[in-house]
């Protein structure tokens, strides 16, 4: 007999801002607003547009996870529980709205990215709070356009 | 509306404090500023207290006007407590102004203390920073100030040529200013090539070109009329000319090119448009300014914005030597948060202090006189809080325009 193996809870760092698979064929995707009297995109889901200063004119909407960095720098330093360094990014999503997210799956160098790069959205693990649970989030990392994925 | 006048100031020197706590080091600010002013300290009667994270950090969340005012010995008047990271100290100081501007208080005091320095743990004092950001959005997936706000001078550098050595020179020059301050955090004058050849934090910011997240500090300012202070004082006292203070909006994505660059100094511009026109000067009119510098190129950023250049015209504004401590408008003289320190809450009642001590003429080592003869006598104080994306609108700003 062994023992189950020792695995850390996971819990997604907030609720209602992007949407985790429940099995094959569903999608993570960020779950944002579009107002339908300006046709504004907005990024996290809001029940008024700040764009044209309405309330009750915003449907809910999922986001397609692509997009292109904005900025980005590599920090070597972080908050409690975040592995440095890591790359910290502004991204325009291609429906538009700027978001903030971490960068993953390349190396935390300035000379791996470019503004202008096309990203695509992972949820990971953001980091192991102080109840070592492991809080999930949206990363994005650089889009491969290679057959080996 | 009466002229609101700085009837005194007082400051905790910014440092490591490892044995003080926020009642500590706002005790001293109160009463170094009580002392300053030459009153009764029982004749003040409102107390605004600036103060961002001592909840998060301590368990402390509630209740740090009263605590602070009740420590420092005074008491039995209206006690609020204000926040929004680096500008809560500037917003302590506009909500103090505007009491006693109403004519229903007659003295009021503003206190701004932080206390961020935890030995061993300085991932702590990033965290608790992170509270001024929107968590869910930004700080919870790791964003941090000084990224965000290297992220943007990243930009600024393709945008109006500055470069690494331009950084590294805004920093010694602060750090040379903070050299004369004996409440400094930092007094230990460095070249602007060692600064260079710093370890790098957020390339191309090295070490000594951002500010220090683990800090601590308190600065206090009294504030009335110019009519209640002729019942204390003959001397002509630096007066409030202008104080706007905004808040960010929303700004579409497709917008966010035609801002100035880098949050902390989006909203400044409108800010400043309020302030000369209240103040009834223009940026040539500065004979002196406290920048919001969190990191190097935020100063090189407010000189456009204070309008003490043309844009684009920022690095050779610095070389000239023009913002030094003898130049035409020298620009954070007391060191600049870069090295006089920037213990969040108490940041802007620090810009304060060091604005009156200079008009005053009492500055010391570090004594301005930009017309060759004078103390100056029309002050700027840009100052910024809060953070969290470009389109966010999180960020507000506060400008101040001090004459004598």
């Amino acid at each position: 007999m062994t023992l189950p193996q020792q695995v850390r809870a996971r819990k997604p760092v907030a609720e209602g801002l992007f949407h985790i698979p429940t099995g094959p064929g569903d999608r993570a995707y960020l779950i944002g607003s579009r107002c339908t009297k300006c046709n504004e995109y907005l990024f996290p889901r809001s029940p008024v547009c700040p764009a044209c200063v309405s309330v009750g004119t915003t449907e809910d909407i999922e986001f397609s996870g692509r997009g292109k960095i904005w900025r980005f720098i590599v920090t070597d330093r972080g908050p409690t529980g975040f592995p440095v360094p890591y790359i910290q990014a502004w991204l325009r999503l291609d429906e538009g709205p700027i978001i903030y997210s971490m960068i993953r799956g390349c190396p935390p160098t300035s000379d791996a990215l470019s503004p202008g790069q096309e990203v695509e959205m992972k949820l990971d693990t953001i980091r192991v709070d102080e109840n070592d649970t492991e809080l999930i989030g949206w990363t994005f990392v650089p889009l491969r356009t290679d057959s080996h994925g | 509306m009466d002229d609101i006048v700085v009837l005194g100031v007082g400051m905790h020197p910014f440092g490591q404090f490892p044995d003080k706590d926020i009642r500590d080091l706002s005790r001293f600010a109160i009463w170094e500023a009580i002392d300053d002013a030459g009153i009764d300290p029982r004749a003040i009667n409102i107390a605004y207290v600036a103060n961002c994270y001592e909840g998060f950090l301590t368990g402390q969340d509630d209740a740090r006007a009263p605590i602070v005012i009740r420590n420092a010995g005074l008491g039995g008047m209206p006690m609020i407590q204000v926040s929004s990271g680096s500008a809560a100290g500037s917003i302590a100081f506009h909500e103090a102004a505007l009491a006693v501007s109403s004519g229903i208080y007659d003295i009021a005091i503003a206190v701004g203390v932080e206390k961020l320095y935890i030995p061993g743990d300085p991932a702590r004092s990033i965290a608790a920073i992170a509270t001024s950001g929107e968590k869910n959005v930004g700080t919870d997936m790791g964003l941090t100030w000084i990224a965000e706000l290297a992220m943007g001078a990243c930009d600024l550098m393709n945008r109006w040529g500055w470069t690494a050595e331009h950084f590294a020179k805004v920093a010694a020059k602060n750090r040379y200013n903070g050299s004369l301050n004996p409440k400094a955090e930092i007094q230990e004058a460095i070249s602007w090539e060692k600064i260079l050849n710093s370890r790098v934090v957020a390339y191309p910011f090295t070490r000594p070109m951002c500010a220090s997240a683990a800090v601590d500090g308190a600065a206090a300012a009294i504030l009335c009329t110019a009519k209640t202070a002729r019942k204390f004082t003959t001397r002509s006292l630096p007066h409030v000319a202008a104080m706007p203070f905004k808040g960010g909006s929303y700004t579409r994505p497709q917008d966010v090119d035609k801002e100035p660059g880098m949050l902390s100094m989006n909203v400044a511009p409108r800010v400043f448009a309020d302030a000369f026109a209240q103040a009834g000067v223009g940026g040539k009119d500065i004979e002196i300014a406290q920048v919001h510098d969190a990191i190097s190129a935020e100063e090189l950023l407010g000189y456009q914005v204070l309008k003490l250049c043309a844009p684009g015209d920022e690095a050779a504004l610095l070389e000239s030597g023009a913002t030094s401590l003898t130049g035409r408008v020298p620009v954070n003289t007391d060191g600049g948060l870069l090295s006089r320190g920037h213990p969040i809450g108490a940041t802007g009642l620090a810009q304060i202090y060091e604005s009156v001590i200079q008009m005053e003429g009492r500055a010391g080592a570090r004594q301005t006189r930009p017309d060759g003869t004078n103390p100056p006598k029309v002050a700027a104080i840009q100052n910024a809080g809060a953070f969290g994306g470009p389109s966010g609108g999180v960020a507000v700003s506060v400008g101040i325009i001090l004459k004598r």
